[in-house]
């Protein structure tokens, strides 16, 4: 695992309503999170995290859920990939780490494989590990970038 | 320099911290549990950070009662959130779910927590446990203790 210079726990609330299979829910805007590169990720279930920072509940199972990041250029850089193994817990304690890439989170989002177990109003919560844009030059060699 | 997960600690430092109120014994939610001010780790290169806990609930590594003072239980740490700010008062850290570097394994059948590579600095009396709204737990002389790996 690479070195975590910073992080920040964003949350994706999955609405008013219970969500439907194969909806996609984007990620709200968080000014912590623009101008960023994205080193690694961590998603959460309730088992783990029971409460979000802002009191929602914590979805009780990740397995029906699959996320996607865009880079600055909308390219799909993580493309549906399964929720349930961003969770260290069930990976051998690990978080994912990638090449670091520059993120648009507000073109980022969830997608609803199964809806099984999931209700209104509960949120997933992912813990996003990045470095600035401002700080890349200093910190770009950490992960192992000229 | 540091590259990947395989930086060597040459100094390791334990804290521990109350997260209730010494009228009520209660921890409210939405309030800031400061950690105490240590010089030893203040502006120092952290490496690593790992979080204890007490038995109970879950499954523990240390137990509850050392020093007289009682820990988490591994499912309150499902409700706690600490972060960790620099001497600027830039959250570094921010909102890390306490579980998350809690080192052993959490629940009977899942593994291990790995240590993970939190890379700052940070100034400890900045830094702060904070529980959320909803919880539904009643937390009572309740302390958390934190390894920090350093270089």
């Amino acid at each position: 695992m690479k070195p975590i210079v910073r992080s920040y726990l964003a949350e994706v609330n999955l609405g008013n309503s219970a969500p439907g299979n194969g909806q996609n829910i984007n990620f709200q805007d968080y000014p912590q999170l623009r101008d960023i590169y994205i080193t690694g990720i961590c998603a959460f279930s309730s088992g783990q995290v029971a409460v979000s920072p802002s009191g929602k509940s914590v979805v009780p199972s990740l397995l029906g859920i699959a996320v996607s990041l865009k880079d600055i250029y909308n390219m799909d850089m993580i493309y549906q990939y399964p929720t349930f193994d961003l969770q260290p817990s069930n990976v051998g304690g690990f978080y994912r780490d990638f090449v670091p890439f520059e993120l648009q989170l507000t073109k980022s989002f969830i997608t609803i494989l199964s809806n099984t177990g999931l209700a209104a109003n509960e949120s997933l919560v992912f813990n996003i590990f990045y470095v600035s844009r401002k700080d890349w030059p200093k910190y770009k060699n950490l992960y192992g970038i000229r | 320099m540091a590259s990947g997960n395989n930086v060597k600690a040459l100094k390791i430092e334990r804290i521990i911290f109350p997260i209730f109120s010494n009228d009520t014994g209660l921890a409210t939610p939405g309030e800031k549990y400061f950690f105490p001010e240590n010089p030893q780790i203040d502006n120092k290169q952290i490496v690593g950070i790992e979080l204890h806990s007490g038995e109970g609930a879950g499954r523990g590594d240390l137990r509850s009662f050392a020093n007289g003072k009682l820990l988490t239980t591994v499912n309150e740490l499902r409700h706690i959130y600490l972060n960790f700010v620099d001497s600027d008062k830039n959250e570094i850290f921010e909102n890390v779910p306490a579980v998350s570097i809690f080192g052993r394994f959490t629940f009977v059948g899942s593994p291990k927590q790995k240590i993970f590579p939190f890379y700052g600095k940070i100034k400890t009396r900045n830094c702060y446990a904070i529980i959320p709204a909803n919880t539904g737990l009643t937390f009572k002389d309740i302390n958390i203790t934190l390894t920090f790996y350093m270089i």
